[in-house]
C-alpha cells in the first residue's frame, strides 16, 4: 500500500503531515516513510539515528583517448551539450548528461564506454522498530532528480504501508513519485495560492486515476474557496490543522507533535485509518 | 585570425547579442581579409549545454578570438580548453562598433593569456 | 538591465508574496517575471491583464511512423528512459518519459522515427498596475522547466527594453530550473524563514548560488516565529558572508493582503515599513534612485 503526501506548492505542511502520520501509524502498522522530495529532503530532520548510505549513480561517458580520433560524431549527436569535441581533446560536462547512451552508440571507433557518476544518495534508517525511513538526497548541482527518486522507490516493499513525501509541484519529479501510488493525500492551505496549487496537483492525480483526500493546514475557517473546491470535486477533507504558534515552534525545532501530544497522535492515527479505508485496504 | 561576435541579426550593423550561447547568429570576421561569414546558431533555442556546443562550432570554424558581453560557466571552461581568447564587450552597440573598439585595443581580455 | 532573482530553496517561505511586494514598491520601473513554472502564483498577487498566451515547446520528442515501423524493437532496447512500449501491432512513445535524446531515431533501421517539437506548456505576457508581467506554466508532468525559465527571462528582457529592472520570482529547489533562474542575475535574494528545515535547505541553495557566482542577500521572513531559529540564520548568514537585507515579522497585514490577492505593501503595516526601507536600500545599491 503506497500513500503519497503531496502538495502543489511547497511549505504547506506536507512534511509535517507525512512525519506525523508515519509516527502515529507505526504504533499499529509496519510503516516505511519514503522522502521523495530529494531536492529538499526534510523528513530525516525529525528522526535521530545513523543511517546506512547508498550512493545513487547514473552512467556518463568515459573516453578512451587512445581510441578516440576526435571525429566529432559524439559531440554533434549529444542534444544536451555534455560532450564537446575540440581540436586536441574531448571536453565533458557530466552535469549536463542525461545518460541516454547515445554517444557510446554513435562512436565509430568504440572509444566511449559508460562510467557511474554520483547523482545523489539514499539514506536508510530505522528510527523505531516498526518505522523505516528511506530518504533520497540529490547531489548539489545535479539534474537527475528522477534518478534519485527511482532509487528511493527501489527500496519500497509492496507489502508494507509506505508513506511517500512527494516533491512539490506537478513536474516530472512529482509524477515519478505519484505514478504507482494507491492513494494521494493532498495538503493545502486556505489561501488563493493554496487553492491554485491544489488544482494543479489534483490534475496530476486524475491523470493517474489515484483516489485522493485533502488536509487543510493553517485553517481558521476564514477562506472557504478551498472548501468549495473540495465540495465541488467530491474531495473529502480529512483534517484541518489550525495555525498555532506551538505547532510552528515544535516543527521549527525538529519535534513531532504527535510524538508529544496524545490528542494529536489520536488525530493522526484517525487520519491514517481514514486514508486506508478510502483505498479499500485496512 | 578569425574573430567571432554573437549577434542579434545577420549583418555587422546588427547589435551584439547580450547572450553568447543563445544568440541567434554568430558573425565571424577574418582579420586579414576583412571577410565576414554569418553562422546561424543551431543551438539558440535548445534546452541545455548550448554554450559549450557553440564553442565546438567556433572551433570547427577555426575561430581563435571572441568578443562577447556575458559568458556562462560551462562555455567559459570550453573556451579556455579550446584556447579561444575572449574580449569583454559590456556596452550596447553594433557588431561593427564592437570590432572597431577591439581594433583600437579598448576591449579588456577576459579569457586567455595577457 | 539589472536582474534580481528571488529564491527560497524550500517552498512556503513567502517568496512569491515578497516578490510581489518588492515589485509593487518598484512600480513603473520593473518587469516582473514568474519563473516558478511548476506553480506560477505571482499573477494571483499582481493581478495582471494577460495580452498574449503562446505555446511553449520543450525538447523534441520521438514520433514513430507506424507505417514504416517493422516492429523490430531496436528502439525499445536502446531507450534508457523506458519511454517506448510494444503493443500488439505497434510501438508507442510515452511523451512523459521521453527525454528527447534522439537515440531511437539513430538506431531505427527503417527510419520510422523522427524527433518533433513538443508543446509542453504556455507562456503568458501581460501588464499590471506595476508594469509589464510575464509568466509560464508547464502542463502536468512535463520536464524542461529549466528551458522554460530561460525563455521567460529572455522574453522579460525583450518585452520592455527601456525598463531598467527585471524581478524574477524563482522556482523552488536547487535543480535545473533554479540554476536557469539564477544564472546571470545581478542579485539573488534568498527568502528564508527560521526553523530547522528552512536552514537545512538554505545551505544547499547557497552552495549552488555560490557556484554560479551570484551576489546574495537574505530576507528572513516570519522572523519572530522561532527566535532561536532566526538567531541561527543570522549566524549562518555571517558565516556565508551574506548580508541580511531585512527581517520581516509575522504580520496579520500580510495574511490579509494575500487573501485579498494584492501586495501587502499597498497597506501600511510593520512589514510594509520594513520592506520599503530594504527596497530603498536596494535601489541605492543598484543606482536606481
Amino acid at each position: 500500500m503506497q500513500i503519497a503526501i503531496a502538495s502543489g506548492k511547497g511549505g504547506t505542511g506536507k512534511t509535517t503531515v507525512a512525519v506525523n502520520l508515519a509516527l502515529a501509524l507505526s504504533t499499529s502498522h509496519e510503516v516505511t516513510l519514503a522522502d521523495c522530495d530529494v531536492e529538499e529532503p526534510n523528513c530525516h530532520l525529525f528522526f535521530s539515528g545513523h543511517p546506512d548510505e547508498e550512493i545513487v549513480t547514473n552512467p556518463v561517458p568515459e573516453i578512451d583517448t587512445d581510441a578516440c580520433t576526435l571525429c566529432g560524431t559524439c559531440g554533434s549527436f549529444c542534444r544536451y551539450g555534455a560532450l564537446i569535441v575540440l581540436t586536441d581533446r574531448v571536453l565533458q560536462y557530466p552535469q549536463l548528461c542525461h545518460s541516454c547512451g547515445g554517444c557510446e552508440i554513435v562512436c565509430p571507433t568504440g572509444a566511449i564506454s559508460m562510467r557511474p557518476e554520483k547523482a545523489g544518495v539514499v539514506h536508510i534508517s530505522k528510527p523505531k522498530p516498526s518505522l523505516s525511513l528511506i530518504s533520497g538526497t540529490l547531489e548539489e548541482g545535479s539534474i537527475h532528480t528522477t534518478t534519485v527518486i527511482k532509487a528511493v522507490r527501489r527500496h519500497l516493499l509492496r507489502e508494507n504501508l509506505v508513506l511517500l513525501d512527494a516533491p512539490p509541484g506537478s513536474s516530472c519529479a512529482a509524477m515519478e513519485t505519484l505514478k504507482d501510488c494507491d492513494f494521494c493525500l493532498m495538503v493545502t492551505e486556505p489561501t488563493p495560492f493554496g487553492l491554485h496549487d491544489l488544482t494543479l496537483i489534483h490534475e496530476v492525480t486524475e491523470i493517474f486515476n489515484i483516489p485522493t483526500a485533502v488536509v487543510i493546514n493553517r485553517s481558521d475557517e476564514k477562506n472557504n474557496d478551498v472548501d468549495m473546491y473540495c465540495t465541488a470535486h467530491n474531495l473529502p477533507v480529512l483534517m484541518r490543522i489550525p495555525f498555532d504558534r506551538t505547532i510552528a515552534l515544535m516543527q521549527g525545532s525538529g519535534e513531532i507533535i504527535s510524538g508529544q501530544d496524545p490528542v494529536w497522535r489520536e488525530r493522526f492515527v484517525r487520519l491514517g485509518l481514514q486514508c486506508l479505508a478510502l483505498t479499500g485496504a485496512r | 585570425m578569425q574573430i567571432a561576435i554573437p549577434a542579434s541579426g545577420q549583418t555587422i550593423n546588427d547589435p551584439v547579442d547580450t547572450r553568447f550561447g543563445r544568440a541567434p547568429y554568430v558573425i565571424i570576421v577574418n582579420q586579414e581579409s576583412g571577410a565576414t561569414t554569418t553562422l546561424s546558431n543551431p543551438y539558440a533555442a535548445e534546452s541545455g549545454g548550448v554554450g559549450p556546443r557553440l564553442v565546438q562550432l567556433l572551433v570547427q570554424n577555426q575561430v581563435t578570438q571572441l568578443i562577447a558581453p556575458r559568458i556562462g560557466g560551462n562555455a567559459e571552461n570550453a573556451l579556455v580548453a579550446a584556447g579561444i581568447e575572449v574580449f569583454l564587450f559590456e556596452g550596447s552597440g553594433s557588431v561593427s562598433s564592437a570590432l572597431e573598439q577591439f581594433k583600437a585595443g579598448k576591449l579588456v581580455l577576459m579569457i586567455g593569456k595577457q | 538591465m539589472i536582474q534580481i532573482a528571488v529564491v527560497s530553496g524550500k517552498g512556503g517561505t513567502g517568496k512569491t508574496v515578497i516578490t510581489g511586494a518588492i515589485g509593487s514598491l518598484l512600480s513603473g520601473r520593473v518587469v516582473m517575471a514568474d519563473c516558478d513554472v511548476d506553480a506560477a502564483n505571482l499573477a494571483l498577487i499582481i493581478q495582471p491583464d494577460i495580452d498574449t498566451t503562446e505555446p511553449f515547446f520543450g525538447m523534441d520528442r520521438a514520433r514513430i511512423d507506424t507505417s514504416l515501423c517493422n516492429l523490430c524493437e531496436t528502439c525499445i532496447e536502446s531507450c534508457r528512459f523506458d519511454a517506448i512500449t510494444r503493443h500488439e501491432d505497434y510501438v508507442q512513445v510515452d511523451p512523459l518519459q521521453c527525454e528527447g535524446c534522439g537515440v531511437c531515431e539513430y538506431v531505427c533501421p527503417s527510419h520510422a522515427i523522427t524527433m518533433v517539437p513538443h508543446t509542453c506548456g504556455e507562456i503568458r505576457t501581460g501588464h499590471s498596475r506595476y508594469g509589464p508581467f510575464i509568466d509560464g506554466s508547464l502542463f502536468p508532468g512535463n520536464g524542461n522547466s529549466g528551458l522554460m525559465v530561460h525563455d521567460i527571462r529572455k522574453r522579460a528582457r525583450e518585452i520592455a527594453p527601456d525598463i531598467p529592472l527585471i524581478l524574477v520570482d524563482g522556482p523552488p529547489g536547487i535543480g535545473c530550473p533554479l540554476i536557469s533562474a539564477v544564472t546571470g542575475c545581478d542579485i539573488v535574494i534568498l527568502v528564508t524563514e527560521p526553523g530547522s528545515s528552512g536552514r537545512h535547505d538554505l545551505g544547499r541553495l547557497v552552495t549552488v548560488c555560490r557556484s554560479l557566482r551570484s551576489r546574495m542577500m537574505m530576507i528572513i521572513n516570519k522572523a519572530d516565529l522561532v527566535p532561536k531559529g532566526t538567531l541561527a540564520l543570522q549566524e549562518s548568514a555571517k558565516e556565508w558572508d551574506i548580508p541580511i537585507l531585512c527581517e520581516i515579522p509575522l504580520d496579520p497585514g500580510i495574511t490579509e493582503a494575500t487573501r485579498n490577492c494584492e501586495p501587502f505593501t499597498r497597506k501600511k503595516s510593520q512589514a510594509t515599513v520594513i520592506l520599503k526601507k530594504a527596497v530603498d536600500h536596494l535601489k541605492q545599491d543598484l543606482d536606481l534612485t
